[in-house]
């Protein structure tokens, strides 16, 4: 019988072929250890071996730099730590970003395996091929340590995409259509493929892999093509095998997503699952006090791009901060060369550095009660991003851009053609 | 080899109960203790103080949507002793069997029970039974794998006993 793309994975890492209902205990290709368990009591505690040091990686990004004396303590511990065993792969402060844009960086996500992180996104690596889901920071350590991690063997269900993208409409756009129409995907796979994913740019698909944590998913993987192999040129350090399902896979439901039909949504507080509206049917009097580029959905270069379009030559409406978070100090660092920094900060946003910060309420601009915050980062969960009598809505980035410049949130379609605004610069 | 049961009295949740309302972003950095008294303050404020070891959480889908934070361990601070939800999300029953707080699906169970019931769940057969209103269903079993994680005390208790961590937790000083 015919194996989907995470039943195969699933299988050569366990050791034998499994099935949805089975649970698979497997090695980890790569595991990815955080800042965030350090600074949470009962998250940590000293391994007396790593399994293998080349497949352990140090990324610190939640909390970054240390707001806190915990957070500071805990991150001198993850470098204690990464010295001992002398690991392979690490992004301290400066060379750090939110650790599913380095696993896409840095090859650390490969194609046909497995990645274990105590992050609810981890499902942001399918993009690249590679199968990962939230563990808990628990689960990481018996990875790192052990060099074991079991899951429930989910069923699969594959979306297939056709046609391409309108100008402005993205890939949150798509996660949001497939959110609204088919509601929750808990305890299921997603499977992406389809004619149209050649036309479907890697920002977008990492975008749709990050946000299926917000259905519930459990894997999210997408096939692999020619989009997947040029973007990860110059980043494997080692041979990677792409995994394709087979033409006799077995899935819980095969749905066809056509990406010329779609345009934006919101999403209103405070889930996601059925809660989206398209913004042609949003009121236009929704007024907002913050509006957020970033996080690991959207805070790569694309977004930035996007943001620093519709602002140029503008300001920030009256009253509504707009804060911009690259992904990570790579991105930041391109930002910076293509000019698009400036061109915030001159309209009166600002750019931090990258770190999940707002995404979770942790620092770098918390929402006080009673406060609007339309955003392109991951979740609207009550209290996610501040105060829980402050309202998160949820867009994409181009969204959340046009209504920074309005201050209410505002369809970003009749904004297009300001892409031809941004400056261009030598690569 | 014994079967894994728990019984006790029944608190009721409903829909998406999602992980930041078990434990809210503004106490993640604090102790359990400070973390115990925010648990579904959101939404049942006080509960915390009602609750008592032994309890049981049942629920309906989409238990647990939401971060891979500790939230299970609060629960278990809470005093709750195990967990059966109409769908669960996988995270949360992951931290929950390794927290020692074994979790069942079983659709519709949230309409088997009303507040106070005593329920007795038993993890190695599935079987669920509402003691007070004499009413059973059948539940998948948990794997034997998870049993032996909740028997052993939870996984930090096993990767201590093979020698891979440090019996300590590791607590960053915070001044």
């Amino acid at each position: 019988m015919g194996e989907t793309i995470v039943e195969k994975i699933l299988g050569r890492t366990s050791g034998r072929k499994v099935v949805p209902g089975d649970i698979a205990v497997c090695r980890p290709d790569m595991v990815v250890q955080l800042d965030m368990p350090y600074s949470i009591d009962g998250f940590w505690y000293k391994p007396k071996q790593v399994f293998d040091p080349e497949r352990v990686a140090l990324v610190f990004d939640h909390a970054v730099p240390a707001p806190t004396i915990k957070d500071a303590a805990g991150m001198a511990e993850g470098r204690r730590f990464a010295k001992e065993f002398g690991l392979k792969h690490v992004y301290d402060v400066g060379r750090h970003g939110i650790s599913h844009v380095i696993s896409a960086e840095y090859g650390l996500a490969r194609p046909g395996e497995l990645i274990v992180n105590c992050d609810s996104h981890t499902c942001a690596s399918g993009a690249l091929n590679c199968a990962g889901r939230g563990s808990g920071a628990l689960d990481a350590l018996q990875a790192m340590t052990q060099g074991l991690v079991w899951y429930p063997v989910s069923p699969t269900v594959r979306y297939e995409f056709k046609g391409q993208l309108n100008p402005f409409v993205a890939g949150k756009d798509v996660l949001f259509h497939i959110a609204q129409t088919y509601g929750s995907h808990v305890n299921q796979n997603v499977e992406f493929g389809g004619p149209g994913l050649l036309a479907l740019p890697m920002n977008d698909r990492r975008t749709i892999a990050t946000m299926c944590a917000e259905i519930g998913a459990d894997f999210a993987i997408f096939e692999y093509d020619a989009v997947t192999e040029e973007y990860l040129k110059g980043r494997l350090d080692r041979p990677a095998t792409p995994v394709a399902p087979d033409a006799d896979a077995t899935y819980v439901d095969v749905r066809i997503i056509d990406l010329s039909a779609l345009e934006p949504y919101v999403v209103k507080p405070h889930h996601v699952p059925g809660n989206a509206v398209p913004v042609s049917r949003f009121e236009r009097t929704k007024k907002i006090d913050q509006a957020f580029v970033g996080s690991c959905a959207n805070g790569l270069i694309e977004d930035i791009r996007v943001a620093a379009a519709i602002m140029r030559g503008h300001k920030v409406a009256d009253g509504v901060r707009l804060i911009v978070t690259p992904g990570s100090q790579s991105v930041y660092l391109q930002a910076l060369k293509e000019g698009l920094v400036e061109i915030l900060t001159e309209a009166g946003a600002v750019v931090t550095n990258s770190t999940c910060g707002p995404c979770m309420g942790v620092h770098m601009g918390i929402l006080a009660p009673g406060e609007v915050c339309l955003t392109s980062s991951t979740r609207n969960f009550k209290g996610r991003m501040g105060s829980s009598d402050a309202e998160v809505y949820l867009g994409a980035s181009a969204t959340v851009a046009a209504s920074a410049l309005t201050g209410v949130i505002t369809d970003p379609r009749p904004y297009a053609a300001t892409m031809a605004n941004l400056p261009r610069v030598a690569s | 080899m014994s079967e894994l049961v728990r019984e006790g009295r029944v608190w009721i949740f409903g829909e998406q109960i999602n992980t930041d309302i078990m434990l809210p972003g503004s106490v993640i950095r604090g102790t359990l203790e400070e973390q115990r008294r925010q648990c579904f303050e959101a939404i049942r404020p006080g509960w915390w103080k009602e609750a008592r070891e032994g309890d049981i959480v049942i629920a309906g889908h989409g238990f647990g949507t939401g971060s891979g934070r500790p939230a299970p361990a609060v629960l278990y601070a809470c005093g709750v002793r195990a967990i059966a939800a109409n769908s669960v999300n996988a995270l949360f029953l992951r931290n929950a069997v390794n927290s020692c707080v074994p979790t069942l699906e079983l659709a519709e169970v949230s309409s088997l029970f009303q507040e106070g019931d005593v329920a007795r769940l038993n993890f190695t057969t599935g079987l669920v039974e509402n003691v007070t209103r004499k009413t059973k269903a059948q539940a998948r079993p948990l794997p034997q794998l998870l049993i032996d994680i909740v028997d052993k005390g939870g996984l930090i208790n096993m990767l201590v006993a093979g020698g891979y961590i440090e019996p300590a937790p590791f607590i960053a000083r915070s001044s």
